[in-house]
């Protein structure tokens, strides 16, 4: 067995709190949590002394540091460019980047070649990518492909906190800023928020099914006080991009693709809690397949397969190009949603 | 023979099915192809044309299909009396959803509606737009509408039965993956209303669940599909104004005309 990789972790949030830190702590045998990083120096401590680690509130403090072989960047999304770009320059043996992997696609591309350049393993954390109920239907999927017409990706969730509790107890959460004037500046503000914040977790597997044909969004709502009903075209193929953070309890995390002789649908278990693969059940004319109910979900997932990237097993992680376009896609819609907000108040 | 006994004259192309019906209400339901006073007419091709040539005085049209909608107005002007038999508006889920619901249904914000089978996307197209008027949705608009030769995504507004503006998604694709099913989704600030419908070729119940801040209720299954309600409820629903039902569908003809032109 390979030794440990030691990571460092830029960001303190609820989501390494909630998410990276739980996930690693059923992982110990191949991941060791040296460095955490926030601006806040008692965070850093704080969340850092949780897994035994040193808390600091330098970047360079982890980028810098020979003995940090896995950088995990987990700030806010303005700073990813830039802080991915100094990983892959470190020569560290990989690098996780949370969603979204840039701001924008000219960023993206830039540190898609410096990863080129460097040949350092490079992951984002698109965790649905990695889920077992995904990856085990992947055989089916060309099936699927071939007579795409429908696609439909549907994030409806209780607040964060309601599963965030259930993984830890966090310290320093940020307040919701909801605004109350959701007037058509304020939606075409939220709109590129929501999808580079919500949207964007099932968008690289929405790109998968969308012909070469460019997309276009021909309808975009905000739905207050966090969500979106995006219609996007590609040729003949439609698809519904939708999310709705409401009060409720019932978490309805859903993404189906239909094709002529063919169905997909799968249910993904909420983020933050050790709940497991999603589910993933394949209709066509010879039955019905169900794939996935394992016993880890899509960031173990991608842990996983950034440890064996790390150790030479590159099977799993994506295509330079994929990542650019991944991004691409989503800045493109969210840019376009937010157009058409402004564009329905001047008509 | 019953002299309260509904005697049916079915079209060749839906006999078997009627006798399926009749078979699941031997008391009530009888049939006579060539005498009996109700005609069955498949809602396939032009089914408006096939009831006025009819001789039947009451005609119960199952799952009328997008068809002219001036033809549909002008029936409903000549008072006939034409039964519309709905596989999924008229499923009995959809009635008791509307009694359950009716908080839900009344401060709406967003209802969400996705079908699949192999069906045109105009069919179910017309068929959601059918599931939201049962729901009580009135005055509806479409914003946007993305229409294929195999799928279709629409937006609309509609306004809900407590007065609300509700956002709308239509989805639909066309696939021969799977039995026939629409799903509708009602989401309002104090619940979440989801509700499967299933094709009328089995028994088999949609299922509906109300899930507020107390849990999830499972309202109680009905093993029967639209068009047996239909039969059993005949003499209620002929006492409903059936000329008004008929111009509501002419409506939702023109609108899915609008969408798919």
């Amino acid at each position: 067995m390979s030794a440990q990789l030691t990571v460092g972790i830029i960001g303190a949030g609820p989501v390494v709190q909630a998410i990276h830190l739980p996930t690693l702590a059923r992982l110990t045998e191949t991941f060791r949590v040296a460095k955490i990083m926030d601006v806040d120096q008692a965070v850093a401590t704080e969340v850092a002394g949780r897994v035994d680690a040193v808390g600091v509130t330098d970047v360079n403090d982890i980028i810098g540091d020979p003995a940090i072989d896995v950088v995990a960047i987990c700030s806010p999304s303005q700073f990813h460019s830039e802080q991915t770009i100094a990983a892959l320059r470190a020569g560290k043996r990989a690098v996780l980047t949370e969603k979204p992997l840039a701001v924008s696609g000219e960023q993206a591309k830039q540190i898609a070649a410096v990863a080129d350049e460097t040949g350092v393993p490079l992951f984002v954390g698109a965790m649905h990518t990695f889920d077992p109920a995904w990856l085990d239907a992947q055989p089916y999927l060309d099936e699927l492909r071939r007579g795409v017409r429908s696609i439909r990706s549907s994030i409806v969730l209780p607040p964060n906190n309601r599963f965030e509790d259930w993984a830890t107890e966090v310290v320093q959460r940020p307040e919701m800023q909801i605004p109350t004037d959701f007037g058509p500046e304020m939606r075409a503000a939220m709109m590129p928020a929501v999808v580079l914040g919500l949207a964007i977790h099932d968008l690289p597997l929405v790109r998968s099914f969308l012909p070469e044909d460019e997309a276009t969004v021909t309808a975009a709502e905000f739905i207050a006080p966090f969500g979106y009903a995006i219609s996007v075209r590609a040729g003949d193929v439609v698809a519904d991009v939708s999310g709705l953070m409401h009060g409720h309890w019932q978490p309805m995390w859903e993404f189906d693709v239909v094709s002529d002789s063919a169905h997909l649908h799968i249910d993904f278990t909420p983020s933050f809690v050790q709940a497991g693969s999603g589910t993933a059940v394949f209709t066509d004319e010879s039955g019905t397949r169900r794939f996935g109910l394992q016993g880890h979900n899509g960031y173990e997932g991608e842990w996983r397969a950034l440890a064996a990237a790390a150790n030479g097993d590159l099977s799993l992680m994506p295509s330079r190009a994929s990542l650019i376009d991944d991004l691409v896609l989503a800045v493109d819609i969210g840019d376009a949603a937010a157009a058409l907000q402004l564009e329905g108040a001047q008509s | 023979m019953s002299t309260d006994q509904i005697v049916l004259a079915p079209e060749p192309e839906i006999e078997a099915f009627t006798r399926t019906l009749s078979a699941s209400l031997p008391r009530s339901v009888a049939i006579d192809v060539d005498h009996g006073s109700t005609a069955v007419i498949a809602g396939t091709g032009d089914w408006v044309a096939r009831i006025g040539s009819g001789a039947a005085p009451i005609a119960i049209v199952v799952d009328p299909q997008p068809t002219d909608a001036q033809a549909v107005r002008t029936l409903a002007a000549d008072a006939s009396e034409v039964v519309l038999s709905e596989t999924f508006a008229g499923n009995p889920a959809v009635a008791q959803l509307r009694e359950r619901a009716a908080d839900a249904l009344g401060s709406a914000t967003l209802m969400t509606l996705v079908a699949t089978g192999d069906v045109s996307p105009a069919t179910a197209l017309l068929e959601q737009l059918r599931l939201l008027r049962a729901v009580g949705v009135t005055e509806i608009t479409v914003s946007d509408s993305q229409v294929t030769s195999g799928s279709a995504l629409v937006t609309a507004s509609g306004v809900g039965l407590g007065g609300s503006t509700a956002l709308l998604r239509l989805q639909t694709a066309t696939t021969t993956a799977g039995a026939r099913a629409h799903r509708l989704r009602i989401f309002s600030p104090g619940a979440i209303v989801s509700a499967t419908l299933p094709s009328s070729d089995t028994a088999r119940p949609a299922t509906v669940s109300v899930m507020d801040g107390s849990g999830a209720l499972h309202l109680p299954d009905i093993s029967e599909h639209a068009h047996r309600a239909t039969l059993r409820d005949l003499t209620d629903r002929r006492a409903r104004d059936l000329s008004e039902e008929l111009t509501q569908l002419a409506d939702d003809l023109e609108l899915i005309a609008s969408i798919t032109a």
